[in-house]
This record gives C-alpha cells, sequence and structure tokens, in this order.
C-alpha cells in the first residue's frame, strides 16, 4: 500500500501530492472562469471550489497524466478517478461559497473528486 | 398491415391498393394497433415512447409520467426498470412497507431512491431502522439488510464547515455524532450545522470509477469503520487517508 500525502481537503475535492515531469505540465489548460482556476463545480448550487487563475493553473486529464496518478497512487491501471491536476505557481487560498478557504503552497497536485457507491456503478459525488 | 399498400403501390396493383390504402392513412396518423369486428373498427393509437440513452444503449425512462403512453395501458419505468406509477408520480407515498414487501430487487432500489428524492440522501436507512456498525471521529456507519440484495452500507457525516441552512444546531450535531462533531465546538453556538449520507460498498472497497465499458472498478474490502467508508469515497484505504488541512 502506496502512502498518499493530501495536503488538503475542501468538501468532494481532495488533493494529492503529485510528481509530474515538465513536459507532461505542457498540457491544455482547463478555461479559466472570471479569473477563477476551478476545480470542481456544484451541479445545484453554482457554487464551487477554486483559486486566482493568475496564482494556479488546471490541467486537463491525458491518459499520461492517468496513468501517471494511478501508478504514484497505487491504483489500479484502469481507474477513472483522476479528474486534473492543479498546478499552483504562487501561495493562493481554495475558496468555496460553503467551505472554509484553504491555503495552498506552490506544487503539483493530483484532483481526485468524492466518488459514491451505486449496485452496478460507481458515481461521482455532485453537491 | 399498412405496409402491404407501398407493395401494391409498387406492382401496380389497384384492387389491393383500394383496400390497403385506408390502412396505410390510419397508421400513418397514428392508428398503430387495429381490431374490427362486422360493424365495429376499433383502433389503438401508436404509444409515445420516452427514453434515456445510456452507454450507446436506449432505456426507457420518464422522471415525471409514463415511459410508454398508450391508449391500452401507461407503463411507468424508472431508468429501465419498469415500477408501479406512484414510483414515479408521487415518491411521497412510498412507505417503509412498500419497500420492504416488493420482492424485485430492481425494483426495491428504485423506490428506495425515490423515496430518498423527495426526503433526503440516507432517509431509508435511518426511517428503516438500520443498524449503527461503527462511529469514530469522521462519522457513523451503518447497515441495512436487505432479503435478496446487497446490504445498503452508508456513512453519515456532517459537514465540516457550519452553513446558515443546516438541518442541526450545534447541541444536535453534538448529540448524535459525539467525536465527531468535533469540530462544532469551534465555533459559535448558534451556528448550524448539516448533515449528509453516503453510500459506499457493502465491504468498504476503495472505489475507482468505471472503467471504458462502465463497469466499476474495486479494491480490496476494509475492516468496517466510518473512516475506512469515507477513505474509499477517493479511492483510497483507511491507512493512506489522512489529510492535512480540510474544510
Amino acid at each position: 500500500m502506496k502512502k498518499i500525502e493530501i495536503p488538503a481537503e475542501q468538501g468532494d475535492v481532495t488533493l494529492i501530492k503529485a510528481k509530474v515531469s515538465q513536459s507532461l505540465l505542457k498540457g491544455k489548460h482547463r478555461k479559466v472562469e472570471g479569473g477563477r482556476a476551478v476545480l470542481a463545480h456544484g451541479e445545484v448550487t453554482g457554487h464551487h471550489h477554486s483559486l486566482d487563475s493568475r496564482k494556479a493553473y488546471i490541467l486537463d486529464v491525458t491518459p499520461e497524466l492517468r496513468a501517471l496518478f494511478n501508478a504514484q497512487v497505487g491504483i489500479p491501471a484502469q481507474a477513472n478517478i483522476l479528474d486534473g491536476v492543479l498546478v499552483v505557481e504562487k501561495p493562493d487560498v481554495i475558496q468555496h461559497q460553503e467551505h472554509n478557504p484553504i491555503e495552498i503552497e506552490p506544487g503539483v497536485h493530483w484532483i481526485v473528486i468524492e466518488q459514491e457507491y451505486t449496485p452496478g456503478r460507481i458515481q461521482r459525488t455532485v453537491d | 398491415m399498412a405496409s402491404i399498400y407501398i407493395g401494391a403501390r409498387q406492382t401496380q396493383n389497384v384492387n389491393v391498393q383500394a383496400w390497403s390504402k385506408p390502412v396505410f392513412d390510419a397508421f400513418v396518423a397514428g392508428a398503430w394497433f387495429l381490431y374490427w369486428t362486422e360493424n365495429t373498427l376499433y383502433w389503438v393509437a401508436k404509444p409515445v415512447m420516452h427514453h434515456e440513452v445510456v452507454d450507446g444503449e436506449k432505456r426507457l425512462h420518464n422522471d415525471s409520467y409514463a415511459a410508454i403512453e398508450s391508449d391500452a395501458e401507461n407503463i411507468y419505468f424508472w431508468h429501465g426498470v419498469m415500477v408501479p406509477a406512484f414510483v414515479v408520480t408521487y415518491p411521497e407515498w412510498i412507505k417503509i412497507n412498500h419497500i420492504e414487501s416488493e420482492e424485485n430487487a430492481e425494483v426495491r432500489r428504485v423506490m428506495i431512491e425515490r423515496y430518498e428524492s423527495v426526503r433526503y440522501t440516507g432517509a431509508y436507512l435511518h426511517d428503516s431502522g438500520a443498524r449503527e456498525v461503527q462511529r469514530d471521529e469522521y462519522g457513523i456507519l451503518y447497515r441495512k439488510d436487505l432479503d435478496g440484495d446487497e446490504p445498503i452500507v452508508m456513512v453519515r457525516l456532517l459537514n465540516r464547515t457550519p452553513e446558515p441552512e443546516g438541518n442541526l444546531s450545534a447541541q444536535e450535531a453534538l448529540d448524535i455524532f459525539g467525536e465527531a462533531a468535533w469540530r462544532v465546538k469551534e465555533y459559535p453556538e448558534d451556528c448550524r450545522w448539516k448533515e449528509y449520507y453516503k453510500r459506499v460498498h457493502p465491504e468498504l472497497r476503495p472505489m475507482y470509477g468505471n472503467d471504458a465499458e462502465g463497469s466499476p472498478i474495486f479494491g480490496d474490502p476494509q475492516k468496517m469503520t466510518a473512516r475506512a467508508a469515507v477513505a474509499s469515497t477517493r479511492g483510497m484505504y483507511a491507512e493512506q487517508y489522512y489529510p492535512e488541512f480540510s474544510s
């Protein structure tokens, strides 16, 4: 069982410390919304977990990033829970309308969204 | 029968066209099933079908009325499962005894989902007297055994940050959650707190999402604790789950 470092968790969003080569950090950035790098949206509420887009950005998942994540945290190769990669370039704060802010230091983090069990299928939690 | 008219047009058979054209016209106008006696014609309109597409497959579903609307009979489906009408249209009518007397596991599963849709997640577990399995600083773990189906296992949690619309006062949160409500003491007494339930694998296997075919991927069973239940929702084992900061 691999050790997993979890520097921050806010509601249904968990950030796991990542080791990613510079070449893999040149992928497509997730769209910035109103100056915010958004980790996850609430489907009904319109709330979101986000950071200042001048200090952080989010990479979309690629097959290479997913494979690296699965290997680093020691889960099956076909696992499918990586939601993105957060790259924090300057110290910032993760904000959400219903959760206390969490300070986060520069670094690279895997983004994992909480899962819920239903018989026959796993679904992503939507708050 | 309506298609006979098309063949008669192709073969230019006037006699067949003469009797088949009215049938064809009726079909185009919406007649689906015909039955006649010597002096009466009965017809049923084409049913209106409501469906959803999941993994490229169509399945019957309508979240507000019948999935098959027909002159003969309306039939109700919830994500491909045929259910009594009230399960779709009046979920507030569903009672615990309806759920527990239903013999079909799929229908029972839908009934639980609909029961909770007009109450709250975990309402069935709570109202049916589910058994508390374990509690720790993360929450309370419950199990409800069902005849002929896998048990429902859920973890009851308290939000880590107070919310004005929370369903619990600070004292209620402390009474219910005990050590799992340790954060409550860090906030003013008039703050309100929201509880919620998360369903987890009956053996608390870590959840790794679904593969390309849509089949779920799980880790190994874990000791039945609330902490392990929460860890499993992040694809982890209890021994791996130590967040440095959380809110």
